[in-house]
């Protein structure tokens, strides 16, 4: 009886285990985007090895030192990219920030596709102030890691593949804490004045 | 009697009338296209995305099946969806269905037409034809705007049109 007792107490604690682990990998793993914690510390890799669109490297010193604004995306995103780095750039006007005071910049998802050349295209079209960045998939994994950001590759019917991806946009006080996201379709209102607190 | 013979006709004009409109409308004109625009960013885009809102005139469901052009190595619908932070794009297999007297808006964040590999170089301000095939009225051509994102002069433009 007592051996049942603690038998079905077993597996009541092994069942319950399973849960919370299941509860723990859905919110870290499954869905990291929804984990956002104002103010934490963003502690990027010292070895991480990346390249912005005109070549120059690009380390985890590049992101301290200046407010940091952060945007992951990709050249082949037809729709939400290039209307969030449009976003961006109207709003800087609207803020009236000067590219000295700021760090933006628009970090590929895609590194297999969005090559420094292509990137170097791409970034043309929007503000002289942003910043494309990409590198191999192992380093730009180290950046998504320290943002939780979230970039899954999802095949098309023509061998081609488009990639689903955190739409926020980041940002990172000179102290490498976060300050504050603008998540996507938020009101160009709300955006302004969130960016103008960040930077005041 | 006589006032009977008289409902008969009017009736029968009645059907008569509205099955001819009926008729007429089968010939594709049912469908009515506003604000047809292929947005690009820049003149490197290897993608673009279609706007388009389709307005059924009809007594009938329609259903937008698929899509096709010639600037383009791959066409297809799309539907984009955000979820918990996260943009998602897929394919829609099953077709967009318009209902009678209703529109359906192909627009930014929800459906949308996906032109993939661009094998033409689209300019701001021309126009570009796209096929549209339905599952009543069959392919039907109509124009859409080429509009700039990054040119915000190109992207306030918009035009509302009828293609048979």
């Amino acid at each position: 009886m007592s051996s049942d007792l603690s038998k079905s107490r077993s597996l009541l604690i092994l069942f319950a285990s399973a849960i919370f682990f299941a509860s723990v990998f859905v919110v870290l793993i499954v869905q990291p985007s929804t984990l956002i914690n104002l103010s934490k510390k963003i502690n990027l890799d010292p070895t991480l090895t990346l390249h912005d669109h005109n070549g120059n490297l690009v380390n985890s010193e590049y992101f301290r030192g200046k407010p940091l604004v952060l945007f992951f995306g990709f050249t082949h995103c037809p729709e939400i990219c290039p209307t969030t780095l449009n976003d961006i750039s109207i709003w800087l006007d609207e803020v009236g920030t000067i590219t000295e005071k700021i760090n933006i910049n628009f970090v590929t998802v895609d590194p297999e596709r969005d090559t420094v050349e292509e990137l170097n295209k791409y970034i043309d079209n929007f503000s002289s102030q942003i910043v494309g960045i990409t590198g191999t998939q192992i380093e730009l994994n180290k950046l998504f890691s320290a943002f939780g950001v979230y970039a899954q590759k999802v095949p098309l019917d023509d061998n081609s593949y488009t990639v689903d991806h955190s739409s926020s946009i980041y940002l990172v006080d000179i102290n490498g804490r976060l300050f504050d996201i603008i998540s996507f379709g938020e009101h160009s209102e709300s955006a302004i004045e969130k960016l103008k607190s960040f930077l005041n | 009697m006589w006032l009977y013979k008289k409902s008969y006709l009017f009736l029968f004009l009645v059907f008569a009338l509205s099955s001819l409109s009926s008729m007429d409308l089968k010939a594709n004109e049912h469908l009515v296209f506003k604000k047809s625009v292929v947005n690009i960013t820049g003149m490197h885009a290897k993608v673009a995305a279609g706007y388009v809102s389709i307005e059924n005139l009809g007594t009938w469901d329609e259903v937008l099946l698929s899509v096709k052009s010639d600037f383009a190595q791959t066409s297809e619908i799309h539907e984009m969806k955000h979820v918990n932070g996260i943009m998602k794009m897929r394919k829609v297999t099953s077709g967009i269905i318009i209902k009678p007297n209703n529109t359906v808006h192909l627009e930014k964040g929800g459906f949308h037409l996906m032109f993939m590999k661009l094998s033409k170089h689209l300019s701001p301000n021309d126009f570009v034809s796209v096929d549209l095939e339905f599952r009543n009225a069959g392919w039907i051509t109509t124009n859409f705007l080429v509009s700039d994102l990054h040119n915000k002069s190109g992207s306030s433009h918009s035009h509302s049109h009828q293609d048979q």
